[in-house]
């Protein structure tokens, strides 16, 4: 397992010390990895990531990495043991995701999309879809704190032809 | 939030901090639309239609092409089950996950999709792409009842009325082109006439075009035929196929006509009769599944089309119980045939039956038989490879 460790710095100039293999879950980081030959010493700076929401990335990506090892230990696992792996996942996932209110939600999906982790954009989107799955359109709007911007007549059409929809 | 931020210390070597992390400003309403589109596509429809009434934009966002693309596409992975019945006037829809693995005697709940009123049909033709076509029978008066095709979309609401073709009644049937991203209707006029002595005519109306005109198809029809009766068309890969009569060389035969969706040109395949036949995809392939009743069990066969025109078959043995019990509607996926249980069952299910293996497994639609019960449902219908589509024709 590499051990290469590299530094990412936070728009807020936090530094964090991450492992390589961790790190290139993100394809902007990867590519800075192969093409600008990263200097150990010197931090990668990240202008649009906070401390708080890096630390959170940088906690998604240790985890999966620690499972792709996992992957290479227990090569012949059982169909049983694959199905207990994903389980112990989507735990971690669904406990990780808990943790967290909807604003560093929104937040954690703009770094991800940032730095480019597909599975963590995927994650997040899915988590935000389940909230707001059954909700009303005013708890919606309250949600991504969006204005009304339609008049009551063109409201009220529009919920009309969606009336359905509503339960 | 606690919990977190001392898990975070824990797990992770903050090396250094600078300053401390600044007040964050709130970012739901930022979020730019690439996003908000990745976010819509993991909603199911109906809060998709909630999230119309959220603002103008999101609402434009939702009709927009590049994202209804997205979204069938995404439901094009993963298709459906998609039941069908009336009650009163009013249609009801429903889609189950068109399951692969799962266990047998296992169940699913259904979702539930918008309900088509306003008329009385008599059949129920297709599932094309996420829209159906209905046809609509008006009695006239007493001894004439006019028929006007519907195209529905029970994920959008959106319901197109073709204008009246003939005065007897037609059988039509919806088609696809996936290149062109085209619906067609194609049409047989009936005439009071015995379809033998009848010249064939057919006309053709494109969907999504501002004006909704029939005319007459492309290339004329080569060869006589006639659309049977009880049996509905299947759309695979732009071509449309359906089950006809056919006389030739003082002979009666069935056919499959072949219409290319996007060309508008006939062509026919030979085919051999059956009591019952009826026309599947199986595996993106056409597929004929025909059974002959014989004492005690029946044997049954699927014929498959594979790329040089040529037909391969498999035979599979089903119970007479099974297919006397036997709804219209049997289709596949993965290779599996699936069919419905009769609404009457205590427990409404699908069975799949896989060729290979030789055994059937079922899957309980939780619900939908309670709504039967208690509401005096009719005509009901079951399409498979059913996708959600939210585009706006």
């Amino acid at each position: 397992m590499s051990s290469n460790m590299i530094m990412l710095k936070s728009s807020d100039g936090a530094s964090f010390e991450i492992e390589e293999a961790a790190a290139r879950k993100s394809k902007i980081i990867a590519n800075m990895i192969e093409v600008e030959c990263v200097d150990e010493d010197k931090a990668i700076p990240l202008q649009n990531v906070t401390g708080n929401i890096l630390a959170l990335v940088i906690e998604y990506c240790n985890k999966h990495i620690v499972d792709d090892d996992d992957d290479v230990a227990t090569e012949e696992a059982s169909e049983e043991e694959e199905e207990a792996k994903k389980k112990k996942v989507d735990d971690w996932e669904a406990e990780f995701m808990n943790s967290m209110s909807l604003e560093t939600m929104f937040e954690l999906l703009l770094a991800a999309n940032y730095l480019n982790i597909k599975s963590l954009i995927d994650l997040v989107c899915q988590t935000i879809a389940n909230n707001i799955k059954d909700k009303t359109p005013e708890e919606v709007r309250k949600i991504f704190s969006i204005e009304n911007d339609f008049t009551p007549e063109e409201e009220e059409e529009i919920r009309k032809e969606n009336a359905w929809a509503f339960g | 939030m606690n919990r977190q931020k001392k898990n975070s210390v824990n797990r992770r070597k903050i090396v250094q901090r600078d300053t401390q992390s600044s007040a964050s400003t709130y970012v739901g309403e930022t979020l730019p639309n690439d996003l908000i589109i990745e976010i819509f596509l993991r909603l199911p429809v109906n809060s998709i239609e909630v999230c119309r009434c959220v603002s103008k934009q999101w609402s434009s966002i939702i009709r927009r092409p590049d994202f209804t693309e997205l979204f069938l596409t995404n439901s094009l992975s993963r298709p459906l089950l998609l039941f069908t019945f009336r009650i009163g006037n009013n249609w009801h829809f429903f889609s189950s996950p068109q399951l692969q693995d799962f266990a047998d005697n296992s169940s699913v709940e259904p979702t539930e999709y918008r309900t088509y009123s306003g008329s009385y049909h008599k059949e129920i033709c297709q599932s094309v792409n996420g829209f159906i076509y209905l046809n609509y029978k008006r009695r006239i008066n007493p001894r004439i009842v006019e028929t006007i095709p519907i195209i529905y979309n029970p994920c959008t609401g959106q319901s197109i009325t073709l204008p009246k073709v003939g005065e007897v009644g037609l059988k039509c049937f919806l088609g696809y082109d996936p290149i062109k991203k085209q619906f067609k209707v194609l049409c047989k006029e009936k005439t009071t006439k015995h379809f033998l002595s009848e010249e064939p005519s057919f006309q053709v109306l494109t969907l999504g075009t501002r004006e909704l005109l029939w005319r007459k198809t492309e290339s004329e029809c080569p060869f006589s035929h006639s659309p049977r009766e009880e049996c509905n068309g299947i759309c695979i890969n732009g071509v449309l196929y359906y089950i006809a009569w056919r006389w030739f060389e003082k002979r009666l035969t069935m056919i499959i006509v072949c219409f290319d969706v996007r060309s508008e040109k006939f062509s026919f395949l030979e085919m051999k009769y059956a009591y019952y036949s009826t026309l599947i995809d199986y595996k993106g392939k056409l597929g004929v599944v025909l059974l002959f009743f014989r004492s005690g069990s029946s044997l049954s066969e699927i014929w498959v089309l594979n790329d040089a025109k040529k037909w391969s078959r498999q035979f599979f043995v089903l119970e007479n119980p099974v297919l006397e019990r036997l709804q219209s509607i049997w289709a596949t996926d993965t290779g599996e045939i699936v069919w419905a249980s009769p609404l009457t069952d205590p427990l409404f299910s699908v069975f799949y039956y896989n060729m290979e293996r030789k055994s059937v497994r079922k899957v309980e639609i939780k619900g939908l038989r309670d709504k039967f019960q208690a509401m005096d449902a009719a005509s009901f219908f079951t399409f498979t490879n059913h996708v959600e589509n939210l585009m706006v024709l």
